[in-house]
């Protein structure tokens, strides 16, 4: 290997200090491979024991010229000694592989944080390209950060130079791993999880492989001799439960969660779906999996997607249907069909920027009134949101598990800030999930469509193809018990209101909320969904503190936890963060009188932690 | 409450369409005596059917009742899925499985039901309301991915449940009561698009000819595939005598041509009419006048691949053709239901059955000491 | 799509390798034929987007001064501007073939005697493809440019190369 730099005479000291959290954000055109450095790094990270969690930050066009803004693409990654709940507030690592990088991402970067700039790409198109007027290397611009300057890409191809059988092209597509040594060094990595990685992937690709094990060792021995950077990092073991973890995003966890459901319910899943960002990758997900029995309909549009997938539950399938806010927008009145049928289905809604077709890559958790109230008529279903990545599976087997038991349909929010970001997920033992319990009819005696069940008022699940179960339903109102068309006053009443009961009574089977802290205090920070690591971490950080804060989280919002009103009731003041206008917030407010505060953010960005703190503090 | 009811009690036209032999010969419409238990009165529900008196729906219903037992399959395993509309009703009143889904989303939901279950007999009860308005998109699509279910489309070139609105088929400047001066779309033809969405089962029929209705709907639940059938249904109350001109028992010999495979085009009373191509296109000529014989006369194919014919003779409209009614096209094609099946049944052999524990433990994993 | 780093097979259109992550997004889109394209630049781009030099003198200066002064520059081409008019340019060639040898001329020898007089120019809205073309019908390696405003500067094949030399095409 050929090594340009001599270690300069005298050997310089570098300095190793230990820092508790580190926030990288790795930026660069889409043609870069920063998704690949990100999550090489946050493996690493994970595998020497911090805990990590990341997001991607996709570009925004489909193809976008190479060197141009709308084509920048990046990972932020937060990993620490710590317990992390979220990929950082502000990162304190920027890593700009060309001008347009550095332009979109640089906002972002906290104040004196550091920036390590592929200066190669600082070229006059470049520049010109993400709309620069000076170079901002030269302008001074830069003034109030820690800039290093690095030719990466030439110290890229001077250290493959003679040394592999590689095209230009194919050489410059390595200098991401030469970044990546630099920043192992930095922050005291080993480059052996990504050494293996290296010859387990490339193995069919001796040259390639050589060379991007070649130009990270450089990178690293580069960062480790030269003048650049006189210190390095060492962030702790965090404290972790030991077990067998993998790293898995929302989408990921959702669609495992559904097949998982499907095996535990001993039946088939069906899911009917129509591309629809940022819920495709779910579809994507569930059509690889046929040889689980899974059936994947890509429909002709979403209104076909839930229609189908109410006929496959009606036929005993687990009916599946997911997308974002539009769609939902759509399925309604097929889901107001199936809470007249009092058949199970499970809506999937990864929620988006809104309203119409807003923000489609960014995140936003606008559509719990769209969930609760979005149908005609008073027309009750179950709501269920997984508060983290690795929560959507449990929130998926839950939901599921919910749809069988009560005949309604469950909405289940999830967002795409959940979809998209990762995090460590201690994978459970098959053998210990619970089995999801279903039983159909079958006896023809005295067989009711409409007869209910004591303690859930559910319905019996009658299958097409039973013999002596024939029967009839539909959308129009039903007489109670016999399930035969009905328009009789009292009837109606009778029926809107065991529909609400119904639901209602799924209260049974939602888990008591847990306060975080304090039971009693004088803040309480309540949220849902996505917003569960900055609340949580802004709250424990501020109870290290001593204020008397304390937070709770609901996964369940229809119906809520029976003891919420206590808990609410017990705290000063209860602040609602939600990324939306105050949705939650609305619906505690008229339920239990209580006078809570929301606290909006519509930017289509997660809460950072410091502006939740920053909120409480108005009240304590 | 609902009173004990047989759903078969029409008055007048009704009673007359029974009665009435359709031209065209007793081959076509023979059916098999029942093979097996169910007779007719299995598939009468107890509901009391609520069509108005003198309702084209009558007759179908009948017919699709006195059908069923031949078929062969236990009632349990029929599906009847309907959208909104009078036809749409109809499921109510087959004592089967039933689901009267929303507008114009019948064929949705049943595709659902045939792809969780392909054993099951599905059919689809729809009109031209919900069929080709709001249900468009669906129409197209169900016949596309040829799923192997039965698709009777009622005609009546009205919106008889919300009281007499035009519709797609409705006829150009129609009075109706949403178009007081007359309706100004150009009407769409149901079979043009079905032949369009490449259905590989394409038929027609007329409520009054019984015979040769229960004909239709017993060759639609054998084909294997989609089978779409038009049915020119009378709505006696806010468009009656929509057909009269070629369906009516008088002039019916003359106006309608009973398409049958292997057999020459031929209609009139005496049996002299007859289509014959001129060039690319048809035309309608009389044997004996012109040097026209028999051996001119265009002979019927329905398992022609090419779709050109079958969409040409969907084009023949009054005056200036015969109306056509039978089966214009039966092709084979592999049914969407089948092939969701061989793919699942492939990737069991490909990966072997699901594992969870594998589909669980993939990825980026680690372990914590 | 199959990925150049591992071989796996990817869907077509997939953004990166599912993999090893390696970004697929350059390896789909249509590559501009780097000859094509070339062609395309030098008839499109105009003198401006080259590199110049610039050293002016007046006629009556001396040669050997002329010489100490391109020297000095390091350049090899010097314009002659009387009152901000191009009269004439000297080159390294002159220098050679004027100044060297057997019948070399005296260093003193004002230059306005020993220029080419009245050289050939372009304007720098003039193509790239231009220059290239007087470089090599007129054998000239220096053409003198002139800008809007009627001033001069020197554009030579070391900035045509320099041009056409850059990465990306």
């Amino acid at each position: 290997m050929s090594a340009v730099l001599e270690p300069p005479v005298p050997a310089i000291d570098k300095n190793k200090e230990e820092v508790e959290t580190v926030t990288i954000r790795f930026a660069g055109d889409s043609g870069d491979g920063m998704q690949l450095t990100g999550t090489q790094f946050t493996n690493t990270s994970a595998i020497v024991g911090n805990d990590i969690s990341t997001l991607p930050d996709f570009p925004a066009e489909i193809r976008a010229p190479a060197g141009s803004l709308p084509g920048v693409s990046g990972f932020q990654l937060n990993f620490s000694s710590q317990d992390i709940r979220t990929p950082g507030d502000q990162p304190n690592v920027l890593v700009a592989m060309n001008p347009a990088a550095l332009k979109v991402n640089l906002p972002d970067l906290e104040e004196g944080g550091t920036l390590i700039i592929n200066s190669d790409e600082f070229t006059k198109e470049n520049l010109e390209r993400a709309a620069y007027k000076s170079n901002p290397l030269e302008d001074g611009s830069l003034a109030g950060y820690r800039v290093h300057t690095l030719p990466i890409s030439t110290l890229n191809s001077n250290a493959l130079k003679g040394t592999v059988e590689l095209s230009r092209k194919e050489i410059s597509r390595c200098k991401n791993f030469f970044a990546l040594g630099v920043l192992y060094w930095l922050y005291d990595r080993p480059l052996d999880p990504t050494l293996n990685w290296i010859n387990a992937k490339f193995r069919k690709n001796p040259e390639l492989a050589k060379a991007n094990e070649v130009v990270l060792k450089t990178g690293y021995n580069f960062a480790e001799t030269t003048e650049v950077f006189t210190t390095a990092y060492t962030i702790k073991k965090a404290v972790i439960a030991p077990g067998r973890y993998r790293k898995i995003t929302g989408n990921e966890a959702t669609a495992i969660g559904f097949v998982t459901a499907a095996e535990l319910a001993g039946r088939t899943l069906f899911y009917g779906s129509y591309p629809i960002t940022p819920a495709s990758d779910i579809l994507h997900e569930l059509a690889r999996h046929k040889n689980f029995g899974v059936k994947t309909f890509q429909a002709e549009d979403e209104i076909a997607a839930v229609c189908a997938a109410i006929g496959a539950s009606f036929a005993g399938h687990v009916g599946l249907t997911g997308t974002s806010g539009p769609g939902v927008a759509l399925k309604q009145e097929a889901i107001g069909l199936a809470v007249m049928t009092e058949l199970p289905l499970v809506i999937v809604n990864v929620q988006r920027g809104g309203p119409s077709t807003g923000l489609p890559t960014k995140t936003e958790q606008a559509d719990l009134f769209q969930a609760v109230w979005g149908r005609n008529g008073e027309c009750p279903a179950l709501v269920v949101a997984p508060a983290t990545p690795a929560d959507c599976f449990n929130m998926a087997i839950e939901s599921v598990r919910l749809a069988f038991k009560y005949m309604v349909p469950v909405f289940y929010l999830s967002d795409g800030y959940l979809a998209n970001g990762a995090e460590p997920w201690a994978v459970p033992a098959i053998e210990k999930l619970p089995r999801i319990e279903v039983t159909f009819a079958t006896n023809p005696t005295n067989f009711m469509p409409y007869a209910r069940d004591e303690a859930t008022l559910a319905r019996p699940w009658a299958l097409p193809g039973t013999p002596g179960l024939e029967h009839r339903i539909g959308g129009i109102e039903k007489q109670n018990i016999t399930g035969n068309v009905n328009y009789d006053p009292e009837n109606h009443q009778l029926m809107v209101k065991l529909r609400q009961e119904k639901v209602d009574r799924a209260v049974a089977d939602v888990p008591p909320l847990e306060v975080f802290g304090e039971p009693k205090g004088k803040v309480l920070v309540l949220g849902w969904g996505s917003t569960y690591g900055s609340i949580t971490s802004a709250v424990e950080k501020m109870q290290k503190e001593g204020k008397p804060v304390s937070s709770a989280h609901l996964r369940y919002l229809n119906p809520f936890p029976g003891n919420l009103g206590e808990v609410l009731r017990n705290f000063e003041t209860v602040i609602v963060p939600e990324m939306n206008l105050g949705q939650l917030c609305t619906m505690i407010r008229a339920k239990y009188l209580v006078d809570a505060v929301a606290f909006s953010k519509v930017k289509g960005r997660p809460f950072q932690i410091r502006e939740i703190i920053r909120k409480v503090e108005e009240y304590l | 409450m609902n009173t004990q009811g047989n759903g078969t009690n029409g008055n007048g036209h009704v009673d007359q369409s029974v009665s009435a032999e359709s031209e065209g010969g007793a081959s076509l419409f023979h059916i098999a005596p029942p093979p097996g238990e169910l007779t007719k009165k299995d598939f009468v529900s107890n509901q009391e059917v609520r069509w108005c008196p003198g309702c084209g729906d009558y007759a179908i219903l009948n017919n699709v009742q006195k059908v069923m037992p031949d078929l062969g399959i236990p009632r349990e395993k029929m599906v009847f899925v309907s959208g909104i509309g009078c036809s749409s009703r109809f499921p109510y009143y087959m004592n089967t499985y039933g689901f009267h889904g929303i507008h114009g989303r019948a064929p949705a939901i049943a595709t659902g039901i045939k792809a969780a279950n392909p054993d099951l007999s599905v059919w689809v009860i729809t009109g031209d309301g919900d069929a080709l308005s709001i249900g468009g998109n669906h129409f197209v699509h169900v016949l596309r991915r040829n799923l192997d279910i039965n698709y009777i489309l009622f005609n009546n070139r009205i919106y008889g449940l919300t009281k007499g609105q035009y519709s797609p088929t409705s006829v150009f400047g129609q009075r109706t009561k949403s178009t007081p001066m007359g309706v100004i779309d150009y009407p769409l033809n149901p079979l043009s698009l079905a032949i369009a969405s490449e259905a590989t089962f394409v038929a027609r029929s007329i409520d009054i000819d019984v015979k040769h209705l229960g004909a239709m709907v017993e060759a639609a639940a054998k084909h294997k595939g989609v089978s779409f059938l038009e049915v020119y249904q009378n709505c006696n109350i806010f468009n009656d005598g929509a057909f009269d001109y070629f369906a009516e028992r008088s002039v019916r010999p003359d106006k309608v041509l009973y398409l049958e495979h292997g057999k020459p085009m031929l209609f009139g009373k005496d049996r002299n009419k007859g289509i014959r191509m001129k060039g690319a296109l048809p035309e309608v000529v009389t044997i004996g006048e012109n040097d026209v014989t028999e051996a001119d006369i265009l002979v019927h194919d329905i398992y022609l691949e090419d779709p050109s014919v079958a969409f040409m003779l969907a084009r023949m409209e009054q005056p200036e053709f015969p109306q056509p009614v039978g089966i214009f096209r039966s092709i084979n094609r592999t049914s969407y239901d089948q092939l969701l099946v061989e793919q699942i049944d492939s990737a069991i052999a490909k990966s072997g059955p699901g594992s969870l524990d594998k589909l669980i433990n993939t990825g980026d994993m680690w372990t914590v000491e | 799509m199959i990925c150049p780093s591992c071989g796996y097979d990817n869907i077509e259109g997939a953004d990166r390798c599912d993999e090893c992550l390696t970004p697929l997004f350059n390896l789909d889109t249509p590559q501009t034929d780097t000859a094509t394209s070339l062609a395309r630049s030098v008839m499109e781009d105009d003198l401006s987007k080259l590199e110049n030099e610039f050293l002016a003198v007046a006629p009556d200066t001396v040669a050997a001064e002329v010489v100490d002064q391109m020297k000095q520059a390091r350049l090899g081409c010097a314009l002659v501007l009387e009152n901000g008019k191009l009269i004439g340019i000297f080159t390294e060639r002159d220098l050679l073939s004027k100044l060297t040898g057997a019948a070399a001329l005296p260093r003193t020898t004002p230059i306005k005697q020993l220029m080419s007089a009245n050289p050939e120019f372009l304007r720098e809205t003039d193509s790239i493809a231009s220059a290239l073309n007087k470089m090599s019908l007129g054998r000239y390696r220096h053409i003198p440019v002139q800008k809007p405003d009627g001033t001069y500067y020197v554009t030579s094949i070391k900035h045509v190369l320099k041009y056409l030399a850059r990465s990306q095409w």
